[in-house]
């Protein structure tokens, strides 16, 4: 028996034969909404009897509300006669009752025995006949303005009924005792358990003998109110695979979003009237032109665009360095491996980059124009295609959990790298492209100041987070729905 | 990337073979041309700016025969003349330089085949072409003109013809002004005091490009003989569409003659037929594949790709490029045609076989810190995108400038966000139905002018956390961020502010020494009640915002 029933088995043993209800959640100090499942237990261990009634009861409508409040039309007759016997004709006003309202104060006033109705100088006149005492109906009135009460077919309650001051409503009560199996329960030496340890218990060694009361598991295992904190799932997500790159030897590295031209195009041998650097595919800022990399740099990516480099033919065109300093907001993380090559490396190296990239599109279920990228390079003197598809299967396998025989490479293009390949991978099923990759070209590598041939790869994130999160819509990974969050 | 539109019966009957639709697929996928989606008889296919010979049926038809080994190496593109001359006026030097034509013989166009031509312009007009300002196509029905023909540059109030898609007359001006092509095109131009136009011996208008060809020379199901113009303002990209267009006709069953185009005392014959040679050394070939290919297995598979190739002196092989072909500038790019040709899942992948040491940034380091601890103190992470507007900075009182994106697709996106606190104030208001309190913090970055960076603007770390509760004041939150600025060693200090989105007097800036400096690192307080109300909040909310960019270098 947990605290709860004890305390319920006690008030019942205090009081004498049945109880209601509400006057047992009152004396046992339990809530009336989960009295009902310990009284059921209490009964089906035959410690109490239980009774299941329905009754009726009495409730004020409106219209009876407002005369308890005031009062009842043949009251407001009586009084207005204290003053004296009124003419017929006088009544309403003398009394303030509506016309209507003054036939019902007569014809309540005389069934009371209040007044006589009688003929003075041929006029019918009201008087007084006795000191008006407090009618039954009154008094019910009173009671029933502080709460229902159990409907009786008595006068009173039928002539309340009648005139439209009550309404009669159906309510389920329940009423218990205490049987003999409750009583001996409530005897035994459970019954001076103990609802808590204390500090002066720990001190006084007296928890040796204690006996803590058994939990009422059901009643009192419910959610904090405070709820604990939690992490993003989809920023988890993302540092989680951060860990495998590490794993993998990958080197975290990082850039601006808000970025030159220079090097969101330029840099990666993208022709200035390249269809992908047109005002509908990058967003640009409103911060004017930014300063160009170190004249060296510049100039050897001019070159390599006008002219070509290493046997290349170059675009054949006359380069603008006004265009290059235009700022936009990265289209694509390979801004990062373009500043890292830059910076002077010694392979053999590899990088990663985990960041922003941003692209005007319709916004849909799987279009958002933000967006996470994830992007490696491998710089070394002996990397090969071969070995591109290697890092990549590696991927497939260590990140995506994918069996070896469920990746598999198609073509694709991106400017900036030759041989260009994407990897699909069957996730669930289904053959989905995860990413893209391939050699960078020449004409981007050398003018940065890099010999060694450069593998690189790139993934977005989002898309790949909602297959492996099981989202609906993109738009969730930036859900501000505390429940889904928790949820998550 | 463009999508081209492609009746499947067509391919089949072109490719002279029988394949099932996941043959197909796999296949299409494999010479760069995968299906995007399938609409009854129709494929949808997608096409990379580095191909758009494959834009047109006939273009995939001739990859896929070199793929399945139908036919190898390059096409028979050899083009007799036609014996027509094009005079190319040098007014036209400067306006729009370059004219190369070709004229089709033996035309026998259907509907179907009507509707591909015009797609095949349009699509390659708009990519290769860039919007027709680099390259465009004019197809003419040659029954009613009379050569030579002449290229020039006039007044545009001087010349009037009948456009494409009007009944009357109207002059180059009216046509740049009313028209719809010229309203869309003549941007193209219109800077200039000359216009181009195109016309026949007898003065009568073939074009005025880049905007609209005359009514005069429409095509149609009854036309036998094609006059082709391509102008542009690069030479190389007119000859590659020129080539595309003819390769196309000619794999159609039609007869493509050449053109001479003078240029003063210099003709030129186009299409140009000789193949483009480049050079590919063996060994760089294998080097970059990562493998062992001989000379003859290099050569079987260019050929696949329909590209020529013979072994000359020193391990080194001659190729020869079909003139329709894009995208060669330097010899990685016959690389890749090996690989195609070879078969990308023909490679065997290489382990990854160089060591290195990998590692986190500091940044992560320090986000993972902050992360834990904000989680710990009981906060809720969210995470709002970088892309927000004015308005919601407006309704949270912000005093921080926020930079403009000059090209937005929708006000809602139309500005970076300077500091977390909007969102997150936000995201509050988007969750009153849910009970409180409610603890939220974010990580994140934010952008601000920034005149002396190189790129105009700073990209700072912050890190926001907002306390909603019926009794939330700033005790409840101070706590949480002196925790925080303790675990990290920072020494700081707080001092009075007078931030607009804050209650005056209960708000304050926390000071800290970070490498030695005294900056001003983070603001914490009450939100203002004007800002709930803006907000629909009913309960107090405390916050704070940390840059937490300083701590980065202490």
């Amino acid at each position: 028996m947990n605290e709860l029933e004890h305390r319920v088995l006690r008030a019942l043993a205090d009081g004498t034969g049945f109880i209601s209800g509400e006057q047992i959640s009152e004396e046992a100090e339990v809530g009336y909404s989960s009295l009902m499942s310990i009284l059921s237990k209490l009964s089906e261990e035959e410690k109490i009897e239980l009774k299941r009634l329905e009754r009726q009861v009495a409730e004020l409508t409106p219209e009876g509300e407002s005369y308890s409040k005031s009062a009842l039309p043949e009251r407001k007759l009586a009084n207005a006669l204290k003053n004296g016997p009124l003419e017929f004709g006088q009544i309403a006003a003398s009394a303030h009752l509506s016309p209507a309202e003054a036939q019902i104060a007569l014809q309540w006033a005389k069934r009371n025995g209040w007044i006589e109705i009688g003929k003075k100088e041929g006029k019918t006149q009201v008087a007084l006949s006795s000191g008006a005492p407090k009618s039954e109906e009154e008094k019910l009135l009173a009671t029933l303005a502080s709460g229902r009460a159990e409907f009786k077919s008595t006068p009173p309650f039928e002539n309340l009924r009648s005139r439209r001051l009550i309404s009669i409503l159906d309510e389920k009560i329940f009423e218990a005792k205490i049987a003999p199996a409750g009583k001996m329960a409530l005897s035994a030496p459970q019954a001076q358990s103990l609802s808590q340890l204390t500090p002066q218990m720990m001190k006084d060694g007296s928890w040796k003998d204690a006996k803590f009361r058994e939990y009422e598991l059901r009643s009192i295992m419910q959610p904090s109110t405070v709820p604990s904190g939690k992490k993003h799932f989809y920023l988890q997500f993302i540092r989680n695979l951060k860990e495998q790159l590490v794993s993998l030897g990958f080197q975290e590295a990082e850039g601006p979003f808000t970025e030159l031209e220079f090097w969101n195009m330029d840099a990666l041998f993208m022709p200035q009237d390249h269809p992908a650097r047109d005002i509908h595919d990058v967003f640009h800022l409103d911060l004017g032109n930014g300063d160009l990399p170190p004249i060296k740099i510049v100039n050897s990516v001019t070159a390599a665009h006008e002219k070509g480099v290493a046997g290349s033919k170059g675009w054949g065109y006359s380069w603008s360095p006004e265009m290059a300093s235009r700022i936009v907001l990265r289209s694509q993380t390979t801004t990062v491996s373009a500043r890292m090559l830059s910076s002077g490396i010694k392979p053999p190296l590899k990088i990663f980059c985990i960041g922003k990239v941003f692209r005007p599109d319709e916004i849909d279920w799987k279009h958002f124009i933000e967006f996470n990228q994830c992007e490696g390079i491998v710089v070394d003197e002996n990397m090969s295609f071969r070995e591109l598809l290697g890092y990549l299967r590696t991927f497939a396998v260590d990140i995506f959990g994918a069996k070896p025989a469920d990746v598999r490479f198609a073509p694709s293009y991106f400017p900036f790298v030759e041989p260009a390949v994407e990897m699909v991978v069957r996730i669930n099923g289904k053959w989905t492209e995860v990413g893209g990759a391939g050699i960078f070209r020449p004409e981007m590598t050398l003018p940065l100041g890099c010999k060694a041939p450069v593998l690189a790869w790139g993934l977005g994130l989002d898309r790949l987070a909602m297959i492996k999160l099981g989202l609906k819509d993109i738009r969730d990974l930036f859900s501000q729905d505390i429940k889904f969050l928790r949820g998550k | 990337m463009v999508t081209t539109e492609i009746q499947k019966n067509n391919l089949l009957r072109l490719v002279g073979r029988k394949l099932t639709d996941a043959q197909l697929e796999e296949s299409l996928h494999q010479i760069k041309a995968p299906i995007d989606s399938i609409e009854g008889g129709s494929l949808i296919i997608e096409v990379n700016g580095d191909r758009p010979d494959l834009l047109s049926a006939g273009g995939i038809a001739r990859s896929l025969k070199g793929y399945l080994g139908i036919e190898k190496g390059l096409p028979d593109e050899k083009f007799k003349s036609g014996g027509a001359i094009v005079n190319v006026d040098p007014s036209v030097k400067g306006v729009r330089d370059f004219i190369v034509c070709a004229i089709i013989e033996d035309v026998k166009i259907s509907d179907d085949d009507l509707k591909d031509l015009i797609q095949i312009q349009e699509k390659l007009t708009l990519t290769h072409g860039r919007k027709r300002k680099k390259v465009a196509i004019g197809l003419h029905d040659m029954a009613a003109l009379q050569g030579p023909f002449r290229y020039k540059a006039v007044d545009p109030d001087s010349v009037s013809f009948v456009p494409l898609g009007k009944a009357k007359n109207m002059t180059m001006r009216e046509i740049v002004e009313a028209h719809e092509k010229g309203i869309e095109y003549g941007g193209i131009v219109s800077e200039h005091k000359k216009w181009p136009i195109i016309m026949d011996f007898r003065n009568q208008v073939l074009s005025f490009p880049p905007v609209i060809n005359g009514a005069l020379t429409e095509l149609s199901t009854s036309t036998r003989k094609i006059f082709v113009d391509i102008t542009g303002t690069d030479f190389h990209a007119c000859n590659i569409a020129l080539n595309i267009i003819c390769q196309d006709f000619s794999d159609r069953g039609a007869k493509v003659k050449t053109v001479d185009v003078k240029y003063g005392k210099k003709t030129i014959v186009t299409p140009e037929t000789t193949p483009e040679k480049m050079e590919l050394k063996v060994g760089y070939a294998n080097s970059l594949l990562g493998m062992q290919l001989s000379a003859k297995q290099i050569i079987e598979a260019l050929g696949k790709q329909r590209i020529s190739a013979t072994i000359k002196a020193g391990n080194s092989l001659e190729c020869q490029i079909p003139r329709y072909r894009a995208d060669f500038m330097h010899s990685v790019d016959l690389i890749e045609e090996v690989a195609l040709g070879y078969g990308y899942n023909n490679f065997e992948p290489k382990p990854p076989s160089v060591f290195t040491k990998g590692g986190i940034l500091q940044r992560t380091k320090l986000i993972d810190a902050v992360t834990d601890l904000m989680v710990g103190a009981g906060f809720l992470q969210v995470n709002t995108p970088v892309l927000t507007n004015s308005r919601i900075a407006a309704k949270s009182l912000s005093e921080i400038p926020q930079i403009k994106i000059k090209n937005p697709i929708s006000e809602e996106y139309g500005n970076l966000r300077s500091s977390l606190l909007p969102q997150m104030i936000d995201a509050l208001s988007k969750n009153t139905h849910n009970p409180y309190p409610q603890k939220l913090f974010e990580i994140g970055f934010v952008a601000k002018p920034s005149p002396k960076s190189p790129v105009r603007a700073s990209n700072d770390l912050h890190l926001a956390a907002v306390f909603a509760t019926s009794t939330s004041n700033l005790v409840d939150i101070s706590g949480t961020l002196l925790d925080m600025l303790k675990m990290l060693n920072i020494p700081f200090n707080p001092l009075k502010t007078g931030l607009k989105m804050l209650i005056p007097g209960r708000q304050a800036k926390i000071e800290g020494k970070l490498g030695g400096k005294t900056s001003e690192i983070a603001i914490l307080g009450e939100i203002h009640p004007l800002v709930l109300e803006n907000f629909k909040l009913e309960v107090p909310v405390c916050a704070f915002e940390v840059n937490l960019e300083g701590f980065l270098t202490n």
